[in-house]
């Protein structure tokens, strides 16, 4: 069996210190470099005023614009890894991730038509959270209506939503001025934390990180839902209040990342397969390590974007450069046997 | 342990206007005794267990546990230790832990087994001997290994009653055997009440105290001693197969019935070697 109680506690070790070495790694790096020394010393000290005069820039672009920034990118991966986690393990389906039911493509709608209509400022952050929670509802809605309890249907109502919002996103576009509007809602749908602020950070850091909380307080109740729900009732457990919960908080997490950092592909998809490779499918290992995975595999990628051009380039294309190459080698090295 | 006498009294069900399952049908199964259905493919057998232990729901009829009626679906599976087909996709989770989850019911959404949650699973391992497995993936063990982890997890959740769906048809013939066996220790000597369902006459009446015998046809099923209602006539009118009743008696005077199917006469070719 992989992952014995001893690897775990290693692989949470390794895992941290990595963690800790991204962060610093993502707080020191950008186009205005900040040595680790200095990091410190700016933490350190209680005040600009204390500083040595050459540290107090330094100090203003790590406070201001770099730290919400790497703490989004922080919250995201958590958030992300965690949700695709538990969609992985309820829908028992390596293929399904939040995307599949429409609430990405729903917030990434919501936050296009704001920038539409409003420009750049809050209305983008919260037109996105609550598209993205009504993508929710109306797949549930459609698949209700059908009389079907089973997933399958929830899935596929998840599927023409989704196509749906996809639709709603290019007539956004489409009907964008093409000089100003059209390329800054382009660019944001690539994904981006370019935008990254003090005041989204406060608003989506802690509805990522209540949702992520919760799903790993239910990781137990996601293996029982992995079972399937008739296996469930069997068990005397009724699975439609824990299933909802899981619905809702993913649907709340990745809806709180995309209303600020677009659409953020392949994290939610990959990282739950790379931790399972490491600590087995038991959900009680694979939430909690695919939150670390995530967060560690954000930063990289936020911090590569906005790093090895003079330009930030997008996330959605970073993740998928880094993500297709490691998909490609764990499915070779599965040698096509998911073990979900 | 407590007694748990099942009776239904009319019970239905269908899948749609024109698409009843089962109809006024009566049974019941007193406390430590098995009773067991059997029927061809496709006769309710499994829908019947399923409105039983409370995943589906009966649709018409009266069901009595333990002098309890009217129990509502959720609460009812609470009741009963429900061992379903075999699937084609096992999870790969490790023994130990699918059999823990035996004890979902007892946790709440937050919760975590506790140490009496794996002591229970502990012993449920070790009645069906299966202690040696708990580190392995279920995924990878064989059926017949994978249907005593499925039975541990049903002990697990400590119900007095215990329902298998089909526990023998995915099996090879020693596993048959010892799976039926298994079944007759915990009715014996633990005196659970059991109820399972099997295509196999044969099982039934090897350890069934009772017998449902289900026709094709909505409407007609036979009930009553498994010797009575398991006969050549019978298993004639429910599966349309001739058969005999088989006797051995064993030198210590016990007896075991079994049902050999009388198939039409099979010509074999004449094969010439050249």
């Amino acid at each position: 069996m992989r992952g014995s109680g001893k690897s775990y506690a290693t692989f949470l070790i390794v895992a941290i210190v990595a963690l800790a070495a991204a962060l610093l790694a993502s707080l020191a790096a950008g186009r205005f470099r900040v040595p680790v020394s200095h990091i410190f010393q700016i933490f350190g000290s209680d005040g600009a005023e204390n500083l040595p005069r050459e540290l107090s820039l330094a100090r203003s672009v790590l406070l201001n614009i770099r730290l919400p920034r790497v703490l989004l990118a922080l919250t995201g991966g958590i958030g992300l890894g965690v949700s695709g986690a538990a969609f992985q393990g309820v829908f028992r389906n390596p293929l399904v991730s939040p995307g599949v039911i429409g609430v990405t493509a729903g917030s990434g709608f919501g936050a296009a038509l704001a920038i539409l209509i409003f420009g750049w400022g809050p209305m983008p952050q919260l037109f996105g959270f609550l598209f993205g929670v009504a993508a929710l509802g109306i797949t549930w809605t459609v698949a209700r209506k059908s009389g079907s309890s089973s997933l399958l249907v929830f899935v596929l109502a998840g599927v023409i939503v989704n196509m749906f919002f996809q639709a709603m996103i290019s007539l956004v576009k489409f009907t964008a001025d093409a000089e100003e509007k059209l390329p800054s809602i382009v660019y944001w749908l690539m994904g981006s934390l370019a935008s990254a602020s003090w005041r989204k950070a406060t608003i989506s850091i802690p509805v990522i990180l209540g949702s992520a909380v919760v799903l790993i307080a239910m990781r137990r109740r996601i293996n029982l839902l992995s079972l399937g729900t008739e296996a469930v009732r069997g068990l005397g457990v009724d699975p439609k209040v824990p299933m909802a919960a899981v619905l809702v908080f993913t649907t709340l997490s990745v809806s709180a990342i995309v209303s600020v950092a677009g659409i953020v592909g392949w994290i939610g998809l990959v990282v739950p397969h790379i931790t399972r490779m490491i600590v087995g499918p038991d959900h009680e290992r694979l939430l909690p390590a695919s939150a670390l995975v995530g967060a560690i595999f954000f930063l990289v990628v936020d911090t590569l974007g906005r790093t090895i051009s003079p330009q930030d380039i997008p996330l959605g294309i970073l993740t998928a450069l880094v993500g297709a190459p490691v998909f490609i080698a764990l499915l070779i090295r599965s040698r096509g046997k998911w073990a979900l | 342990m407590g007694t748990v006498n099942i009776e239904l009294a009319d019970g239905a069900y269908s899948y749609g206007p024109e698409r009843a399952v089962f109809s006024d049908l009566s049974f019941f199964v007193r406390s430590g005794e098995i009773l067991s259905v059997i029927g061809p493919n496709g006769c309710g057998k499994t829908t019947l267990l399923k409105c039983l232990v409370g995943i589906l729901d009966f649709e018409a009829g009266g069901l009595d546990i333990g002098g309890q009626t009217g129990i509502a679906a959720t609460a009812r599976s609470r009741l009963f230790g429900y061992v379903p087909q075999l699937t084609a996709d096992p999870v790969p989770y490790s023994v130990e832990r699918m059999v823990v989850l035996g004890r979902a019911r007892f946790q709440r959404a937050f919760g975590r087994p506790e140490q009496r949650d794996f002591a229970v699973a502990r012993e449920a391992m070790r009645t069906v001997g299966i202690q040696h497995l708990a580190g392995r993936a279920f995924n990878t063990l064989s059926g017949g290994e994978r249907q005593l982890v499925l039975i541990a997890q049903a002990l697990a959740t400590e119900a007095h009653a215990l329902v298998f769906d089909e526990p023998t048809s995915a099996l090879d013939l020693v596993n048959q055997h010892q799976t039926v066996e298994l079944l007759r220790t915990l009715s014996h000597e633990r005196t659970y009440t059991i109820v399972f369902s099997s295509h196999d006459p044969s099982h039934a009446l090897h350890i069934a105290d009772r017998c449902l015998i289900l026709g094709k046809d909505v409407s007609t099923y036979e009930f009553g001693p498994a010797e009575t209602v398991i006969t050549e006539e019978g298993i004639r009118k429910a599966f349309g197969v001739d058969s005999r009743i088989v006797r051995h008696e064993y030198d210590d005077g016990s007896v075991a019935l079994g049902v050999t199917p009388i198939l039409k006469p099979f010509i074999r070719k004449v094969i010439v070697s050249t």
